[in-house]
């Protein structure tokens, strides 16, 4: 059984766009607690101590009560869903999902991988997240703060799947059992085409239309697009011809003569 | 070479608007790290090529890099010494428009100092402010 958080919350009786703003405004974010056998509550947490209990949570899966002054007993919840400004980082709604003790319910839980993989170790291969939460099914009391991943045994080219994973008692996968959630990758390594784009003497060197020399023709996977021909003859891309040359067909050349 | 589409429905476009910020994309979704925008303005096919490969150069082999951006829009120019009028100019480049929030660059399996110094790297290529955001950072 883990610990659980308590959180001091306020009842919040506007709702909509201006009162939020003001709510915010006045230090604290608002909240909405929702769950099967209750009706919603609109809410108010106080942002420095939603804060502190953010941290002290470390991304792990927690059971928060909350402690309402017009109320005598605690409401089990967990985080549902947290929404923050992208670029300030601010809080701007919290909603709340409230469980009973006895009943089982659906939660995401982060995935925690364990030990060092045997394809990092020894085969320079990159470990890869497929999935860095999975939803389960569980009592309250049998929530697990993280799900465990050996990766130890884990070879390059290999993938833990969710039916692979090793069970946690009264905890049950609700994600597709053939779903990756770990797996060991060959690097995507640069391939360096200095020598490729190199000028062939006595070939033109590959310049745009611009007179402008043109960048090696590689794609975002590293791997080159074109080969470039010596006689400038390949493809527009690799020759460095301007995009209009390349995409629609039936677009007029990018090298129109201009009229003067 | 820079990015481009291999085809596309309308040869050229309008200018349109940069005008809010990122109302997707600006998550981290694939990888540990990322590169966040915090200005706005178009990046060009050529800038997120050379950000790509300043990144993959500064990992030496390792890692797993993800692009979040694509340049879909065309950007048209007139060709020099020409007289106004006659017609909108040939697509000279494409650009993807950036608005702040916007994640461009993910990056997982290595140390949070190579990927710190990778994105460093790789801002000094951009045309806009951005900040490195952890899978961490971004859950506390």
């Amino acid at each position: 059984m883990q610990n659980k958080l308590t959180l001091n919350v306020t009842p919040r009786a506007q709702t909509g766009r201006s009162a939020s703003r003001r709510t915010r405004k006045a230090g604290q974010i608002p909240a909405i607690l929702y769950g099967k056998h209750t009706a919603p509550e609109t809410l108010a947490i106080d942002s420095a101590e939603f804060v502190r209990l953010r941290k002290s949570v470390a991304g792990r899966a927690l059971l928060i009560e909350l402690a309402r002054p017009d109320k005598s007993d605690r409401a089990l919840s967990f985080l549902q869903e947290i929404q923050r400004d992208p670029i300030t980082d601010r809080y701007l709604h919290v909603d709340l999902h409230e469980v009973k003790a006895d009943e089982k319910f659906e939660i995401l839980v982060p995935v925690q991988t364990v030990g060092e993989s045997f394809g990092v170790k020894n085969q320079s291969g990159v470990l890869e997240m497929a999935a860095h939460t999975l939803r389960i099914r569980c009592l309250p009391k049998d929530l697990p703060t993280v799900i465990p991943v050996d990766v130890t045994e884990l070879k390059v080219g290999e993938t833990i799947k969710v039916a692979e994973l090793k069970p946690i008692p009264g905890v049950e996968f609700r994600d597709v059992k053939g779903q990756p959630v770990v797996a060991c990758v060959e690097p995507v390594g640069e391939i360096v085409q200095e020598v490729a784009a190199a000028p062939v003497e006595g070939a033109a060197p590959a310049v745009g239309a611009d007179g402008k020399p043109v960048a090696p023709a590689v794609g975002a996977d590293g791997k080159p697009v074109a080969a470039p021909a010596a006689d400038g003859k390949a493809a527009a891309p690799a020759a460095g011809a301007k995009p209009a040359a390349a995409p629609a067909a039936g677009a007029k050349p990018a090298a129109a003569p201009a009229k003067k | 070479m820079a990015l481009a589409p291999a085809r596309t429905k309308y040869r050229k476009s309008q200018k349109g608007s940069t005008a809010g910020n990122a109302k997707r994309g600006n998550v981290l979704s694939f990888g540990e790290f990322g590169l966040q925008s915090l200005t706005r303005g178009p990046m060009t096919g050529q800038q997120i090529e050379a950000a790509r490969v300043t990144i993959s150069r500064h990992l030496k082999r390792k890692g797993k890099l993800w692009i979040r951006v694509y340049p879909h829009k065309p950007v048209t120019k007139k060709p020099a010494e020409t007289r106004m009028g006659s017609g909108k100019g040939p697509v000279e480049y494409y650009v993807a428009i950036i608005k702040p929030g916007a994640i461009l660059f993910e990056l997982a399996g290595v140390p949070l100092t190579i990927a710190k110094e990778a994105f460093r790297l790789a801002d000094a290529k951009l045309p806009f402010h951005c900040r490195f955001i952890t899978r961490e950072s971004a859950a506390a």
